[in-house]
């Protein structure tokens, strides 16, 4: 019982921060951002209410041919966020200990957000969320979907784990690299989902698990790289080195996923192959957002501009592309339709509906306003040095 | 007047052939004589009402395409039912066992165990497959009951009451209409042919009309034959070749 009190010490606010947070709150004076994400994510559940009492039918614009829309996106791009959370506190507990620990558990804890804003964008999309007990009644390990639960448990649990830890003061090297292992198996298994898609020539590439985990480590390193830049001035000198750091592991994610955006580019070009068109098709689309804006035009910025504000304002642009860069990816796999009947035209246009929007907006939005409330009432901060 | 039996009839024999014998020991086939095919979707009609599919839904669809240059150009019709494929990309997907391929042959669906993942629609190759989203024909006006009715499927009765039902929201291919063949009765696309395009019948009988019409074909195809996944579907063309090699692709 001591060690359940304890632990429930550690985690949650006092009850001092608790009421002082509500007391804010009340009178307005939560900040902006507070209220704009917990305004978004009510009007949000709104829409996830209209998708289930009113069917997915009416609700959505996913159909045969576009069976994964904008939902499924919102899904990948929140964990991806995560992963590379966990990725940026990895590098962080490896590299800059120093100035990095006083920061890893808001790290840690936005990626456990981004995972749960995620589901809550997957969530919407199934067709019949109450069977999910189904996954232990009749498992198929063969399936790469059977085995993200399975994953994302583990995620979650060693998640957890390691932010009491950070906010105990203890910054592990060994804690950050078991959950870089398991963000990195559940990450390319998620990658592994969309490449073993042999009827997709858009998805089907052994790249996909290599290509997820870049990205991931990119946009994630960016979502951090905000955190850290937000927190730096609280930091002192400490602050400066902690923003470098996050510039140079942002520039290297940039780098990276440049190198490989060209070549799955490029590679894609070469095929001849059912649906190869796809990469002729959203070529532009790609070239503009993945290697121009989502690349090239950060990767300059960064190197120029050096200051925390330029920091904050470079992430937040990388991270609205590589939402867009993600959309295309998912989208672009039912460009070409795999089966071409008079009524199937030529080139398959998708555009969500106002509740798939506002299912994107309740899972960042989510995150978002957890974040904000749990870092207003000190529950994101390390409680003692040890 | 001739004497002579419909092709209907002689699969109707076919079939109760079959039934006699233990289930995994028949194998059931489908073979499509495109030169046959008039291209007039009474199948793809039939299908709709006999399997009661809502809109976005169809098992059996015939695409239309022009094939040659001109002057020699021809329109042909394509009909695709499920391929029933014996290796299929579907089936490995699925993360619950919703879907599986049976002893004969036919890929099946349980509606109550599918979660709607959507994930066996995006591994099909031949877009056999879609989610049932809970729409209706009927649905600017006030719904009739025709679309509420139970209908049935995998040998049970299903009933599209509401968007928490099962089949709505679970995915929905075409199954050969199995809960007929089980009782003597063709598959309603094959029953309704107009052209008699369609065969069906047990592939392990070697005295049955589909598999006379498989080994007498001059010129036969699969479709998609090449990704592996082994369709149970064939395609019949008389002579042309490059037609056949057109559209085991397309």
């Amino acid at each position: 019982m001591a060690g359940i009190r304890e632990l429930l010490t550690d985690i949650l606010p006092t009850k001092e921060d608790g009421q002082r947070v509500l007391r804010e709150f009340i009178q307005g004076k939560a900040g902006l951002l507070t209220y704009l994400s917990f305004i978004a994510l009510l009007i949000s559940l709104i829409a996830v209410a209209r998708i289930f009492i009113i069917g997915h039918g009416e609700t959505t614009n996913t159909n045969a041919q576009v069976p994964w829309g904008l939902q499924i996106t919102t899904y990948i791009y929140l964990v991806l966020i995560s992963t590379g959370c966990t990725f940026a506190n990895f590098f962080g507990v490896a590299l800059a200990k120093e100035y990095y620990k006083p920061i890893a558990p808001k790290i840690i804890f936005f990626a456990i957000l981004t995972t749960i804003g995620g589901m809550f964008g997957l969530l919407t999309e199934l067709g019949h969320p109450e069977r999910l007990y189904m996954w232990f009644l009749s498992p198929q390990p063969k399936s790469p979907m059977w085995w993200m639960p399975v994953w994302y448990t583990a995620y979650l649990l060693a998640l957890i784990y390691v932010f009491i830890q950070l906010r105990r003061g203890h910054a592990s090297f060994k804690h950050s690299l078991v959950i870089f292992i398991i963000a990195t198996i559940k990450h390319s298994t998620l990658g592994a989902l969309i490449g073993v898609n042999e009827a997709r020539f858009y998805y089907y590439s052994a790249l996909m698990p290599i290509y997820f985990l870049i990205f991931a480590f990119m946009t994630g390193v960016a979502a951090s790289a905000i955190i850290a830049a937000v927190e730096a001035p609280k930091l002192g000198p400490k602050g400066e080195k902690l923003v470098d750091f996050f510039r140079k592991m942002l520039i290297s994610g940039l780098a990276l996923a440049l190198l490989l955006g060209f070549w799955r580019i490029a590679i894609g070009l070469y095929g001849q192959a059912h649906g190869a068109e796809v990469f002729e098709l959203t070529l532009g689309n790609q070239i503009f957002y993945v290697i121009i804006l989502g690349s090239i035009v950060p990767l300059v910025l960064l190197y120029f501009l050096t200051s925390r504000t330029a920091l904050i304002l470079i992430s937040l642009f990388i991270m609205v592309v590589q939402f867009k860069a993600r959309y295309d990816l998912i989208v672009g796999g039912f460009k070409i339709p795999v089966w071409r009947a008079y009524t199937i035209p030529e080139i398959v246009k998708y555009v969500p509906t106002i509740e798939e929007m506002l299912v994107f907006v309740g899972g960042l939005s989510l995150s978002l306003f957890v974040y904000l409330i749990a870092n207003r009432a000190n529950m994101l901060s390390v409680k003692e040095e040890k | 007047m001739t004497n002579e039996k419909d092709v209907i009839e002689i699969m109707l024999e076919d079939l109760k052939r079959a039934l006699a014998k233990p289930k995994n020991q028949r194998k059931w086939g489908m073979t499509i004589d495109l030169e046959k095919c008039i291209g007039c979707h009474a199948c793809t009609t039939a299908c709709k009402n006999g399997n009661m599919t809502p809109p976005g839904v169809l098992y059996r669809q015939v695409a239309e395409f022009e094939f040659g240059e001109y002057p020699n150009t021809r329109v042909v019709f394509f009909p695709r039912p499920c391929m029933q494929c014996q290796e299929p990309p579907c089936t490995k997907v699925c993360p619950v066992n919703a879907t599986w391929l049976g002893e004969d042959g036919i890929v099946v669906i349980d509606y109550k165990k599918c979660v709607g993942c959507g994930y066996c629609i995006v591994a099909c190759p031949y877009g056999a497959r879609a989610r049932d989203l809970g729409l209706y024909y009927s649905q600017e006006i006030k719904k009739i009951s025709y679309e509420l009715e139970p209908f049935k499927e995998y040998n049970r009765f299903w009933a599209r009451t509401s968007h928490f039902s099962s089949p709505v929201g679970n995915a929905r291919k075409c199954h050969f209409c199995i809960h007929r063949v089980e009782v003597g009765k063709l598959p309603k696309c094959v029953d309704s042919c107009l052209g008699r395009a369609t065969y069906f019948g047990d592939l392990n009988d070697p005295q049955s009309l589909i598999s006379k019409i498989n080994a007498s074909a001059l010129i036969a195809f699969k479709y998609k034959e090449e990704l592996g996944t082994k369709p149970i579907v064939t395609y019949v063309v008389s002579s042309n070749r490059a037609l056949a090699r057109y559209l085991a692709k397309i």
